[in-house]
């Protein structure tokens, strides 16, 4: 952004300078008008040490398409830099693209190695195959930028309610918690990979399920369990059956999101089989509902920060539809 | 009066092997442990619960060896069970690292009660999955592909991938998922792509459909313009990347069936294969597992 602004806008330069405890207000104005994708990435990491998260490695994250260096006309916040998601972003000059997942699928994303995941069974590599081409191509063409944001995503804390009380939570979380009105549901679990859950009134199988479909507006509810079963307590985890098992024996069902059939559905059925305490049951939604609501709540975290920069939410949507029951 | 030579289960395993065509096992079973298995539980394929040395007197073929699947073969007094899946959930490869000492760790109660009843009543589990898909790659896709009323094209020589081609009467992607629904008696199919996508010719993948590699090599026949997959993962790997094709302008659909019930018709086949290589010995195939699933 050049040339004449308004007070508005000087006033949120000011405010942004502030949140990032830049001193110098004429310096945040000068470049908050021009700011590459590296600035902003350093931005997000300063306003997470303020929250007392440091950034120490970037694992799953970081740059995985475009030079850091490009100078940003806006920015997309997503749950996955699917083909679609980056025409969108770039047609509405959104060119970083902020993905929570990865975008070259089998890939760490490490697009100038190709390096694939191990273990890697099958001979061959997708480095010349045409999606992958057509995908590069789109970014290359359109100076597109992609950081994934994951591994720390999950460390940012926003206002939230856990245990009946105000404060803050991971986003994922408390965005979806919200999504399903049961922010004050929301319950610390101890043990396990993931020590959240929800304490609902008791409910009906069935009708949890049909609350889930109405509030997150998709089909794809998967349920193993007695549908009468009466659930009061729902145990989250990650999406693997070794994340799990903890989580399997103390909770009336478990949510989870992207499960595999291969292991975890012949667990939980051979539980059912064997009549024993736990597990009883599992709700099974895809990954896609259970965290795109994150990526749309990070527009409002990351507005602040960059407030001469457009910021939208740009959905990956739904991978999947159902057949009409 | 002579009777036929009673097979153990080592015996049987080998029997298989040789018939079609592949390695000897070795005599003890410790020797087939791979690297993904170093557990207490035995190896991720081949013989995987131990009482090699018992008479077999009756197989049954059950792709997952499920608590229900070892209650319907000690009921029907069969003391072998012939599966896919690993009866501990050590699906293999990647997917599975891990699990067996997270298992032991945890002290599983569903795996230890699994377990009891597998061990008080002498059951031999016999895993057979890469050895039939080394053997004859596509004959659980075939299975699959039959099962939905299709026939599948000869495979070309040399061509060890599991996924089998079919030219079928053109219909939409809704109208064929339709169809499948009916005939697999599934309800929880997930589809992506256009419902309203004309489709007459459909790459079949049965069981999991994994890694990327194995999807990309199904479009590379420009025709295709569906898959039909048992299940596949949604956000890494090949959900995304169908989508992706699909944004690109690439003319597809996918159909995940569900993974039991995608390779359900090839324990049918495996059950029937194995009755005149086995003489004297009662093979019969689980019934049709009801979907595991319903839909909230």
């Amino acid at each position: 952004m050049t040339g004449w602004m308004s007070r508005r806008d000087v006033g949120r330069i000011i405010g942004a300078a502030m949140l990032l405890g830049v001193s110098d207000v004429r310096q945040a104005i000068a470049a908050d008008t021009s700011l590459t994708a590296r600035q902003i990435v350093d931005r997000i990491k300063r306003r997470m040490a303020q929250q007392g998260v440091i950034w120490n490695q970037n694992g799953s994250d970081g740059f995985k398409i475009g030079s850091p260096d490009t100078p940003i006309t806006g920015i997309a916040t997503t749950f996955q830099a699917t083909h679609d998601v980056l025409e969108r972003a770039a047609s509405s000059k959104l060119n970083l693209i902020i993905s929570h997942e990865r975008m070259f699928w089998d890939y760490q994303d490490e697009v100038a190695t190709l390096k694939e995941d191990e273990p890697y069974l099958v001979p061959g590599s997708l480095a010349m195959d045409p999606v992958t081409i057509a995908k590069r191509k789109l970014c290359e063409d359109h100076d597109l930028v992609v950081w994934r944001f994951h591994d720390y995503h999950h460390q940012t804390h926003v206002p939230g309610m856990l245990d009946g009380k105000t404060q803050p939570v991971d986003p994922i979380f408390g965005s979806f918690s919200a999504r399903l009105g049961w922010e004050k549901y929301f319950t610390t679990m101890p043990g396990g990979f993931v020590q959240r859950g929800y304490q609902i009134p008791p409910m009906s199988l069935k009708d949890v399920a049909r609350h889930m479909r109405k509030t997150l507006g998709t089909r794809d509810i998967r349920v193993i369990g007695d549908p009468d079963l009466i659930v009061r307590r729902i145990g989250t985890t990650a999406h693997l059956l070794r994340e799990s098992l903890e989580r399997l024996q103390d909770a009336d069902v478990i949510l989870f999101s992207e499960v595999q059939e291969i292991d975890t559905f012949n667990y939980v059925r051979d539980a059912i089989s064997l009549g024993l305490p736990a597990p009883k049951g599992i709700i099974a939604i895809s990954h896609e509902a259970f965290e795109e609501p994150a990526s749309a709540l990070l527009k409002s975290w990351l507005k602040p920060l960059v407030s001469g920069l457009p910021v939208e939410h740009v959905p990956a949507g739904s991978p999947y539809w159902m057949l009409p029951t | 009066m002579t009777k036929l030579p009673m097979l153990t289960a080592w015996e049987i395993v080998n029997r298989v092997h040789a018939m079609l065509g592949q390695p000897l096992m070795p005599q003890a079973y410790e020797d087939i442990i791979t690297p993904n298995s170093p557990d207490a539980y035995g190896a991720i394929e081949g013989l995987v619960t131990v009482d090699d040395h018992i008479a077999v007197r009756g197989i049954l073929v059950a792709n997952e060896p499920s608590v229900d699947a070892i209650r319907l073969a000690i009921e029907t007094g069969k003391n072998c069970i012939i599966t896919r899946e690993h009866p501990y959930y050590l699906f293999g490869s990647g997917w599975s690292k891990g699990l067996e000492k997270r298992l032991e760790i945890a002290k599983d109660p569903v795996l230890e009660a699994k377990r009891r009843l597998i061990e008080e009543n002498r059951l031999s589990i016999i895993r057979l999955a890469s050895v039939w898909d080394t053997a004859r790659p596509k004959w659980f896709s075939t299975a699959l592909a039959k099962a939905l009323g299709w026939q599948p094209e000869p495979a070309v020589s040399g061509d060890s991938w599991n996924i089998v081609y079919c030219d079928i009467p053109e219909t939409t992607l809704a109208a064929m998922a339709k169809d499948a629904s009916a005939r697999l008696d599934a309800k929880a199919l997930r589809m992506t792509g256009d419902p309203k996508l004309r489709i007459c010719r459909v790459g079949v993948i049965h069981g999991f459909a994994f890694p990327t590699l194995a999807l990309s090599h199904a479009l590379k026949d420009p025709k295709v313009n569906a898959l039909v997959v048992g299940s596949t993962p949604e956000v890494d790997y090949c959900t995304t990347y169908v989508r992706d094709a699909i944004a690109q302008g690439r003319q597809i659909g996918m159909v995940q069936v569900g993974y039991e019930k995608s390779n359900y018709p090839g324990a049918v086949e495996v059950a029937e294969w194995l009755k005149p290589i086995l003489p004297g010995i009662d093979v019969d195939v689980q019934p049709p597992p009801k979907e595991l699933v319903w839909l909230g």
